[in-house]
C-alpha cells in the first residue's frame, strides 16, 4: 500500500462514531450560545400560553382557581351577549378595512402608481414619504384621529361645516351607529402609517422585481394599464399580498388599543371587539380564566383565517 | 396644426415630451392622495401654538403669534415618559441582539444534535399570538415578584423579540461564506471569537434592521406596560403616558397638542439616522410568503 493509504486506513480505524451523548458532550458550546435565548423563551413565550389553555378551564382570579370544565366556552357562544356582540363588529372591521382598504385597494394603487414613474427621483421621493408617517407613535395618531372626529371641535365636523355639508355632521365616535365606521375612517386615506404604510412598500419592492423580461412581453402582447395589472403585476406579487393580508387579519383579529383609547368598547357594544373584551374580562372583573378562555377561542379563530387565506389567494404564477 | 408639428420633431423630442405627459396623471393622484395623508400631522402642528382663544377662532390654518410657551408646558410633563420610554425600549433591543445573535450564530454555523428541531420550535412560537399569552403572562410576572418593576417590561420584551430576530440573523448568517469561518478557525480562534470579531462587525446592517423593528415595536406597545406597571407612574412610558396627559390636558389644546408632537419626535430622529438601513431592508423583497 501507498503511504497514503496506509495512513487513511490508520485513522480510519482510529476514529469510532460518538454515540449521541458523546456528540452533545462534545458540542456542548453550541448549546450554551442558545442557552440565554432558551431560557427566556422558555419562561415568557412557552410558559404563558400553556398556562393560558390550562386555565382556559378554571374559574381563575390568578390566584386561586377552580375547575369548570367547558363553562366558560357554553357561557361564551350562548349567554355572552357582550362576545357575542364584537365577533360581527371584529368582522365588518377586519374585512372591510384590513382586507379591503388596507391591505389590498389602497397599496395596490399606490405602489402601481409609483411604479409607473418614469423619473426615479420622482419614486424614491414619493417612497420617502410614506414611510415618514411611520414615526409618529400610534398613540398620537389615534389621539389626532380622535381629536378630527371630535363632534364639537374636530376637523372633521368643521370641515363639513365649512363645505356646507351640514346634512354629514355626526357624533362620529360617540353615535352608535357611527362609530364602527367611524374607525374605518380613521387614517383616511389609508396608505400610509404604522402597519398600513408597510403594504404599499412591501407590494412596490414586489413590482420592481419583476423581471424586464416579463414585463416587455406583457407590453409586446398588449396587454396595458388595468388589464396589465390584473394579469401580470397581481399574480406576480401574490407572494407578498399573501404575507400582508394574513398578517393584518392576524393583527386586527387580537388588536384593541384603538377601540379601548377612544371609544372603551363604546357606546354601549358598538365597538366592543374581542380582544377588548377579553381584556375587561381579565383585568377589571379578575375573571382570568375567562379571559383565557377566550383568548383561547381567538387563537383558534386566528388559525383557521390564516389557513383559509392562505389558501384562497393564491395564484398559478408564483414568483 | 400640432399634431403636424409632433410629427416634424426628432424622435428624442417626441419620446421625451410623450413620457412627461403620461406621467402627469401619476403625480396628480399621487399628490391628491398624499395631501390629506399628511394634512393631519400639519394640522397637529399648527394647532400646537396656538393658545385657547386662536384655537376656536380657527382650526385649520396657522394662527400668529406662535405660543411656542405651549412646549416649554408640555415638556415638563412628558419628558419623563420619553425618559422611560428610551431606557425601556433601549435596554431591550441590546438584550434582544445579544441573545439573538448568539442564538443565530449557533443556528446558522453550529452543526449540533437537535439543531433543526430546536429551530424549528422557536419558530413555532410565531404561530402564538398576543392575545393567548396575555393573562398568563400577567400573571407569571406577578409572581415572579416584577410587577411595577422595569424588569416587567424589559425581560417579556427581551423573550418576546427573540423569534424574529433569530430568525433574520439566522439568515443572513447563512449567506455568509464559509471560508470567513474556515480561516479564522484554522487560526486557532474558538466559536465565540469567531462571532464576536467576524460575524458580527459583518451583520451589522441587519443587525440595524432587527433593532428598528423591535424598538418600533416596544415603544409603541402600550397593553403590557398598561397591565404590568399601572401602579407605577415614574416607569410610565409614552404610550401610558399620553392617556394620562390627554386626560389631563384635554381643552388645554395648545398644549396638548404639543406634547403630541414633542412624543413623537424622538422616533423621527431615530429613524432620520437610520432610514437608509430600513429601506434597504425591506426593499430586499424579501418579505413574502
Amino acid at each position: 500500500m501507498t503511504v497514503i493509504a496506509k495512513k487513511r486506513a490508520a485513522i480510519r480505524g482510529r476514529v469510532k462514531k460518538r454515540s449521541l451523548l458523546q456528540e452533545i458532550w462534545h458540542k456542548k458550546h453550541w448549546y450554551l450560545f442558545l442557552l440565554p435565548t432558551f431560557v427566556s423563551l422558555l419562561i415568557f413565550q412557552y410558559y404563558p400560553p400553556l398556562s393560558a389553555l390550562y386555565h382556559a378551564f378554571f374559574r381563575w382570579d390568578g390566584v386561586t382557581k377552580h375547575f369548570v370544565g367547558l363553562e366558560h366556552f357554553r357561557y361564551m357562544f350562548t349567554e355572552d351577549w357582550r362576545f357575542l356582540a364584537s365577533i360581527p363588529n371584529v368582522f365588518i372591521l377586519m374585512v372591510v378595512k384590513t382586507i379591503f382598504v388596507s391591505r389590498l385597494f389602497m397599496p395596490i394603487l399606490v405602489a402601481e402608481l409609483i411604479y409607473n414613474i418614469k423619473r426615479p427621483r420622482w419614486a424614491y421621493t414619493y417612497r420617502l414619504l410614506l414611510v415618514i408617517p411611520m414615526v409618529v407613535p400610534m398613540m398620537v395618531i389615534l389621539y389626532l384621529w380622535e381629536f378630527i372626529f371630535e363632534p364639537n371641535f374636530g376637523l372633521a365636523n368643521s370641515l363639513l361645516g365649512a363645505t356646507g355639508l351640514e346634512k354629514l355632521q355626526s357624533g362620529w365616535f360617540s353615535n352608535p351607529k357611527m362609530a364602527l365606521t367611524t374607525f374605518v375612517l380613521v387614517n383616511f386615506p389609508w396608505i400610509a402609517g404604522g402597519g398600513t404604510g408597510l403594504a404599499p412598500l412591501i407590494y412596490l419592492a414586489g413590482l420592481l422585481g419583476i423581471p424586464d423580461a416579463i414585463v416587455d412581453a406583457a407590453r409586446i402582447d398588449g396587454a396595458t394599464g388595468l388589464r396589465r395589472i390584473w394579469h401580470v403585476d397581481l399574480p406576480l406579487i401574490m407572494g407578498q399580498i399573501k404575507a400582508m393580508v394574513v398578517l393584518g387579519i392576524i393583527g386586527r383579529l387580537q388588536g384593541y388599543a384603538p377601540q379601548l383609547i377612544i371609544t372603551d368598547g363604546g357606546p354601549g357594544v358598538a365597538t366592543l371587539v374581542p380582544g377588548l373584551h377579553m381584556y375587561k374580562q381579565a383585568f377589571m372583573y379578575a375573571k382570568m380564566g375567562y379571559g383565557s378562555a377566550i383568548g383561547l377561542v381567538l387563537f383558534l379563530l386566528i388559525l383557521l383565517l390564516t389557513f383559509v387565506s392562505m389558501k384562497y389567494l393564491r395564484s398559478s404564477v408564483e414568483y | 396644426m400640432s399634431s403636424l408639428k409632433h410629427q416634424t420633431l426628432p424622435l428624442q423630442r417626441r419620446m421625451a415630451l410623450r413620457m412627461r405627459r403620461g406621467d402627469s396623471w401619476v403625480h396628480l393622484a399621487m399628490i391628491g392622495l398624499l395631501i390629506p395623508t399628511f394634512y393631519p400631522f400639519v394640522a397637529l402642528l399648527f394647532l400646537s401654538f396656538k393658545d385657547n382663544p386662536q384655537f376656536y377662532h380657527n382650526r385649520w390654518l396657522l394662527s400668529f403669534p406662535l405660543h411656542f410657551g405651549n412646549y416649554t408646558y408640555a415638556l415638563k410633563t412628558v419628558s419623563p415618559y420619553i425618559l422611560n420610554s428610551v431606557i425601556s425600549s433601549g435596554v431591550t433591543v441590546v438584550g434582544v441582539l445579544l441573545l439573538a445573535s448568539l442564538a443565530a450564530y449557533a443556528f446558522s454555523r453550529g452543526d449540533f444534535p437537535g439543531k433543526e428541531a430546536l429551530f424549528y420550535l422557536i419558530l413555532s412560537l410565531l404561530m402564538v399570538p398576543g392575545i393567548l399569552t396575555l393573562i398568563a403572562r400577567f400573571v407569571l410576572v406577578k409572581q415572579l415578584g416584577l410587577l411595577n418593576t422595569r424588569w416587567a417590561l424589559i425581560l417579556p420584551w427581551i423573550s418576546g423579540g427573540q423569534v424574529f430576530a433569530i430568525f433574520l440573523l439566522r439568515s443572513f448568517f447563512d449567506h455568509v461564506p464559509e471560508d470567513l469561518f474556515e480561516s479564522a478557525r484554522l487560526d486557532g480562534a474558538n466559536e465565540f471569537q469567531i462571532l464576536l470579531q467576524i460575524a458580527l462587525p459583518l451583520a451589522r446592517p441587519i443587525m440595524g434592521v432587527v433593532a428598528i423593528l423591535n424598538i418600533t415595536g416596544t415603544w409603541n406597545d402600550l397593553i403590557w406596560p398598561l397591565v404590568t406597571v399601572m401602579n407605577n407612574q415614574t416607569l410610565y412610558t409614552i404610550p401610558i403616558g399620553l392617556t394620562l396627559f390627554r386626560q389631563a390636558f384635554w381643552t388645554n389644546w395648545g398644549p396638548l397638542f404639543a406634547g403630541y408632537v414633542i412624543v413623537s419626535i424622538p422616533m423621527l430622529v431615530f429613524f432620520v439616522f437610520s432610514s437608509s438601513l430600513f429601506i434597504r431592508g425591506i426593499a430586499s423583497g424579501a418579505i413574502k410568503m
